[in-house]
């Protein structure tokens, strides 16, 4: 099932350290973010980074879409290490192709742009499409993919709900066609149906994309249905790494297990969130 | 295919609808509307009236000197036989003038300086610093320095002044840009590959603007009210030309014999700054996004 041979994306032991500086010199503190995480992507493929709040989930993503840069460690995409690529080069080669949906879906919007026209510049700097109607056409095709109605597409993004936004920032990410999308939370504010609905589209455009996920998440039920490879982040070491099959059969540490656990089984009786 | 199009139709009525709704906004709030409607009929008044009156300001009449209110001068004359209505309204046209001036060049420069301030950090600092120096200097002594280089002039004022205000506009849009930049929009609109120009001026400026109006607004009413003094101590409109500032300074050694000489300018100086602020407190109602969202 899991194809090693040609990793689309290599996470080469990256650390992470956040220098906070306090009052006085000696204040100053060093926050290790993440350690040593290394995993490889392959194509095709999803990987689930699980783990709890404050893990080092999201930096990861970031670091991932050069939006920051690691302490050490390399990060390679198709054979290119682009961990010291200048912005320039980046644009040129990696942007576009490494597509990130946000955690907070409405910060990741212009509140003064409407959701339409944001999806439109998304295809105007990635110069696809010839006329601005040309854009629109596809701006609408994406709207309409990701369940929203293209009437929708002229509101601001203070006219929509939550999940609906999730939804216009998968749009946006998905209609420059990306080679890797990270997902972050993306599904885990949506509603049962609704987030059945996301991932099935996911699901889809990954055969008509040939697209690989990392989705992140703190939810490990939705994670069974759709990840080839997990990793579980712990204090910003990856704890443990494996098939679906290998971390779910046999969870190695009793973090993974804990985190097993939280998912609510169906047997009323056992309705906690937490297994004792 | 045919909702595509559909929505292709509907383009231009929907940027109408976009900036409809700040006119909406704008429609709907009274201190807006009456600050804004006062100040262009005082605008129009201190443009057209002197214009279409042909009404003189500048000629000394010794038999006329000092005349209390009447028919003929509903404002009285001063000390050297001028109308002073036809001085307050040409006092008011310099005033004005000098206000959206400086307002004008202080508001275009401080937004591209704060713009700037708050994407390039080193750079920011920088100019932060220099802009902290200009505002430790009261405009009157800049004023002497361009009166001394270019001659006693509205332009030398107006120079002054904006050296001034610019520091004050930069630091508004400067920390309103810095908010934006820690937005996750933009480090989408840098994920996908965008420069630095569509960031600052396709996607940051719309969030900026509102607060930008609002400051220069401030800074239009501010520039009057310094212009006032500093014509006030001399260093200000020159001679004969009118100011409110030169006139109430020609009034000072006349307020108990010729009250009109001072109450009229002040009155006027008085109202037209209430009216600035009226209008840029209105603006920045309409432009809060708590009450927008
Ligand atoms: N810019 C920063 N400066 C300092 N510390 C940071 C910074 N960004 C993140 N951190 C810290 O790094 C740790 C990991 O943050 P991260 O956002 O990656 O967590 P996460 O796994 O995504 O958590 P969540 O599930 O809550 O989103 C947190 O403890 C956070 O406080
Ligand atoms: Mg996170």
């Amino acid at each position: 099932m899991t194809n090693q041979e040609n990793p689309i994306l290599q996470v080469n032991s990256i650390y992470k350290d956040f220098i906070s500086r306090g009052l006085t010199r000696k204040g100053a503190s060093v926050f290790h973010a993440l350690q040593n995480v290394s995993f490889e992507l392959a194509g095709k493929q999803t990987y689930a980074l699980v783990g709890e709040s404050g893990s080092g989930k999201s930096t990861t993503g970031r670091i991932i879409c050069a939006l920051e840069k690691p302490t050490t460690g390399s990060i390679v995409f198709e054979g290119n290490n682009y961990t010291d690529y200048s912005p320039s080069l980046l644009r040129e080669r990696i942007r576009g192709n490494i597509q990130m949906v946000f955690q907070d879906p409405f910060s990741a919007l212009n509140p003064r742009k409407a959701v339409g026209n944001a999806i439109v510049e998304a295809l105007e700097i990635q110069k696809i499409g010839d006329s601005r109607s040309d854009r629109l056409d596809m701006a609408v095709d994406m709207i309409e993919r990701v369940g929203l109605s293209s009437k929708q597409i002229d509101r601001f993004p203070h006219q929509f709900s939550g999940g609906q936004l999730q939804r216009v920032n998968i749009a946006r990410a998905l209609v420059v066609r990306p080679k890797i999308l990270i997902l972050d939370e993306s599904v885990s504010a949506l509603d049962v149906s609704v987030q059945a609905q996301v991932l099935n589209l996911l699901q889809d455009l990954k055969e008509e994309f040939s697209l690989s996920y990392l989705f992140i998440t703190h939810d490990l039920s939705v994670v069974r249905f759709i990840a080839d490879r997990i990793g579980v982040l712990r204090k910003g070491e990856l704890v443990e790494e494996g098939t679906v099959e290998q971390i779910f059969g046999n969870p190695r540490t009793d973090y993974t297990r804990n985190l097993l656990g939280s998912i609510p089984l169906p047997d009323p009786r056992r309705h906690q969130l937490m297994a004792a | 295919m045919t909702e595509a199009t559909a929505v292709t139709h509907n383009k231009p009525a929907k940027t109408r609808r976009g900036s409809n709704s700040w006119w909406n906004a704008v429609l709907s709030s009274p201190s807006t509307m009456i600050g804004g409607g006062l100040l262009l009929l005082i605008a129009l008044a201190c443009v057209l009236v002197p214009w279409l009156g042909n009404m003189d300001g500048y000629t000394t009449n010794t038999s006329a000197m000092l005349l209390s209110p009447s028919a003929g001068h509903p404002m009285g004359t001063d000390n050297v036989g001028r109308d002073t209505f036809t001085r307050v309204l040409l006092g008011g046209k310099a005033s004005l003038t000098v206000g959206i001036s400086v307002a004008a060049i202080s508001g275009v420069i401080g937004f591209v300086v704060g713009l700037y301030a708050a994407y390039y950090p080193k750079i920011g600092y920088l100019l932060m610093r220099i802009c902290d120096g200009l505002m430790a200097f009261p405009a009157i002594l800049f004023a002497i320095v361009f009166i001394g280089s270019f001659g006693q002039s509205t332009r030398s004022v107006v120079l002054a002044l904006s050296i001034v205000f610019v520091p004050m506009v930069a630091r508004v849009v400067r920390s309103a840009t810095m908010t934006n930049m820690n937005e996750n929009y933009v480090q989408v609109l840098v994920n996908l590959g965008s420069g630095s120009f569509r960031i600052l001026w396709k996607n940051i400026v719309l969030n900026v603007i509102g607060a930008w109006i609002v400051e220069v607004t401030f800074v239009f009413a501010d520039a009057i009210l310094v212009e006032a003094a500093m014509s006030f101590i001399g260093a200000g409109i020159p001679q004969p030309q009118a100011s409110w500032g030169n006139m109430l300074y020609d009034s000072r050694t006349y307020i108990y014999s010729a009250w009109w000489m001072t109450v009229f300018p002040g009155v006027a100086l008085a109202l037209t700054v209430f009216v600035i602020n009226m209008f840029g407190d209105g603006l920045r109602e309409v432009f809060d996004p708590k009450r927008r969202r």
